[in-house]
């Protein structure tokens, strides 16, 4: 076919600009490759632009294409202080100098709110009030929030005191000792324990846009069960665990798909996903994880170092658990696990009080009367392994583990935040559209 | 088919401004569409293929750009060669206007090169990502079609977001 001079030119200047603008295909290659702060301005360009941008196809697209692009990295660790009200905003630890403003933590209505899990863009959050707790996920690069109705279980609450009475034994001389409830049979005991507590332990997340669009709640009960030794004082308590699942994909809760019991004391509450699957740190040698696909509970090891101050997280693949000596010094050990979870081992002993000393200022020095409100280990592709230390008065470090250098991190001032004995824990913040 | 030839083939591409290029038939395989429509009709080597969407300026450009990363394929892997296959294409895209930007884009499309695509698609979204949202309407030559209202009401729900934009240069 052939075609005039005039009207080739005329095809080819149907503006390019508008041929692409009108491919949604072409469109959305470009747009997936811009940062998520930019698309949320560009919401602004036109309305098929808001509602592209606001589709849930785009934001997993999106989210995915900076998770395989491994370009998705942490701007900056949320503290978990306590937020007395809303609007408010977020305390942090800032890692990317470039970013200056973080989103505002004001899009919903409820008091005393504490972050609990980060996860991929999404956080867990719990506000406590006189009717309770609530607990909610958020996304607060988009405001998008939705509120998780833990499923109900009977809650038991009988004090030690009573229940010692009801066995016939004086609270203040009988002997507790707490059993794994699959031993029972290997002790003497009176009659089968009796349900005596039942508690809600906590709430977890799993969120993995690269698995699956869909996430999953997991609402952990505990219960314990008392037993006596007929011929001694002993008073034998066995805790038991549930677990109900709610999964966002069904829209509905599982009751007591998972059931366990350990005698050891699990940190439910700061549960670290990666990997697929849930885990929990523990005081002890052992500890638990939940393969989230098949909702199934596994053990792996654990150092068995007891410390105050344990800082439990993953970072480049890796669980990390820091372990610290004290407030007021700066020393840390930080063992790595294996990937197969085989076992932990050392990696890094460090003290780095000289090295903090080179940001803080000398008059101030002698006022710190506690050094370390929060530390995290976070390791980079390029960067290698760092810890990342806060101190009082907004001051904060990263030190990095491989070459020693010191850098000075933008940090929230935290110091009148202060709860649970001083310590915060550190919630990485990534910047994405993900969709609850 | 027939014996092996001695001297490379070639291929002949018409672009929609009827200008004729001869390209090695090695480059014409690296455009998905051509190499898709050869596997179908094994015996249409010998013609002309009409490329109506493809002015010859992007055509030009699009087998200078294939032929550079065929030879840089073709010598061993390093970080070195890595380091030159980035400033190639940069160099590539440094010097065009967004409106040359946008056609080669079109063009890398309607071929399906796909590496070209990705790398044009990266350009262009770095050239926008720190812009505001006139200077964007103006690129894409977009209307706005929200009111005063509504354009308030989405602004000051993400006026975290509006920090840090360039001043348009446009």
């Amino acid at each position: 076919m052939v075609t005039t001079r005039s009207s080739a030119r005329l095809r080819a200047n149907i503006t390019s600009a508008k041929k692409v603008a009108n491919s949604e295909d072409l469109l959305q290659e470009i747009l997936l490759r811009l940062p998520t702060k930019t698309l949320l301005r560009f919401k602004l360009v036109s309305k098929p632009w808001l509602s592209l941008i606001s589709s849930t196809h785009f934001s997993l697209a999106h989210t995915r294409f900076l998770q395989n692009n491994r370009s998705l990295k942490p701007h900056a660790f949320f503290l978990d202080v306590l937020y007395k009200k809303l609007p408010s905003k977020f305390k942090f630890l800032r890692l990317n100098p470039n970013i200056k403003r973080l989103p505002p933590f004001d899009f919903i209505d409820a008091p005393r709110i504490r972050i609990i899990q980060s996860c991929v863009g999404l956080l867990l959050c719990v506000s406590e009030s006189d009717y309770g707790l609530r607990y909610f996920i958020c996304n607060p690069a988009t405001k998008k929030f939705k509120v998780i109705s833990v499923y109900e279980h009977e809650v038991i609450y009988n004090s030690y005191e009573y229940v010692a009475n009801n066995l016939g034994l004086d609270p203040s001389e009988s002997a507790k000792l707490f059993m794994d409830y699959d031993q029972r049979a290997s002790v003497n005991l009176a009659f089968d324990p009796t349900i005596e507590v039942r508690r809600h332990a906590g709430v977890n997340l799993a969120f993995d846009p690269l698995i699956s669009p869909h996430y999953k709640i997991f609402s952990i009960w505990q219960q314990l069960l008392f037993g006596k030794d007929p011929e001694s004082t002993t008073c034998y308590i066995f805790p038991t665990y549930f677990i109900d699942i709610y999964s966002s994909e069904t829209n509905s809760w599982s009751a007591s798909k998972i059931n366990f019991n350990s005698k050891h004391n699990i940190n439910i509450d700061r549960a670290v996903f990666f990997n697929g699957a849930i885990h929990w740190d523990c005081a002890d040698t052992q500890s638990w994880y939940i393969d989230v696909n098949n909702e199934c509970l596994k053990t792996m090891p654990m150092p068995g170092v007891h410390s105050g101050f344990r800082y439990f997280r993953e970072s480049g693949g890796h669980l990390h658990l820091v372990v610290a000596k004290g407030f007021s010094q700066l020393k840390f050990k930080i063992f790595e696990m294996e990937t197969d979870y085989s076992n932990w081992y050392l990696k890094y002993n460090v003290h780095l009080e000289a090295e903090t000393f080179t940001v803080v200022p000398r008059r101030q020095q002698n006022r710190m009367r506690s050094y370390l409100l929060s530390c995290v280990v976070q390791s980079d592709e390029d960067e290698g392994d760092s810890i990342l230390v806060v101190l009082p008065n907004g001051f904060a470090i990263s030190y990095n583990l491989e070459d020693g250098i010191v850098k000075r991190l933008r940090c929230s001032n935290i110091d009148k935040d202060g709860h649970d004995g001083g310590r915060f824990h550190a919630f990485p913040y990534f910047e994405t559209l993900s969709c609850l | 088919m027939s014996m092996a030839a001695v001297e490379t083939k070639k291929i002949t591409l018409r672009t929609a401004d009827n200008h004729e290029f001869e390209v090695e038939e090695a480059i014409a395989m690296e455009f998905s569409t051509i190499k898709t429509f050869f596997d179908e009709n094994p015996d249409a080597s010998e013609d002309t293929i009409p490329l109506p969407n493809v002015t010859s300026k992007c055509l030009s450009a699009i087998i200078e750009y294939c032929k550079s990363h065929l030879a840089f394929r073709a010598r061993e892997t390093s970080s070195s060669i890595d380091e030159q296959v980035r400033t190639y294409d940069e160099e590539f895209v440094k010097a065009r206007d967004n409106e040359s930007l946008k056609e080669l884009i079109l063009a890398a499309n309607y071929l399906n090169i796909k590496a070209l695509l990705d790398m044009l698609n990266q350009a262009v979204a770095d050239r926008i990502k720190n812009k505001s949202v006139e200077y964007v309407r103006r690129f894409f030559g977009l209307e706005n079609d929200y009111t005063p209202e509504e354009e308030a009401a989405i602004r000051a729900e993400n006026e975290w977001a509006f920090e840090g934009v360039d001043p348009d240069d446009d």
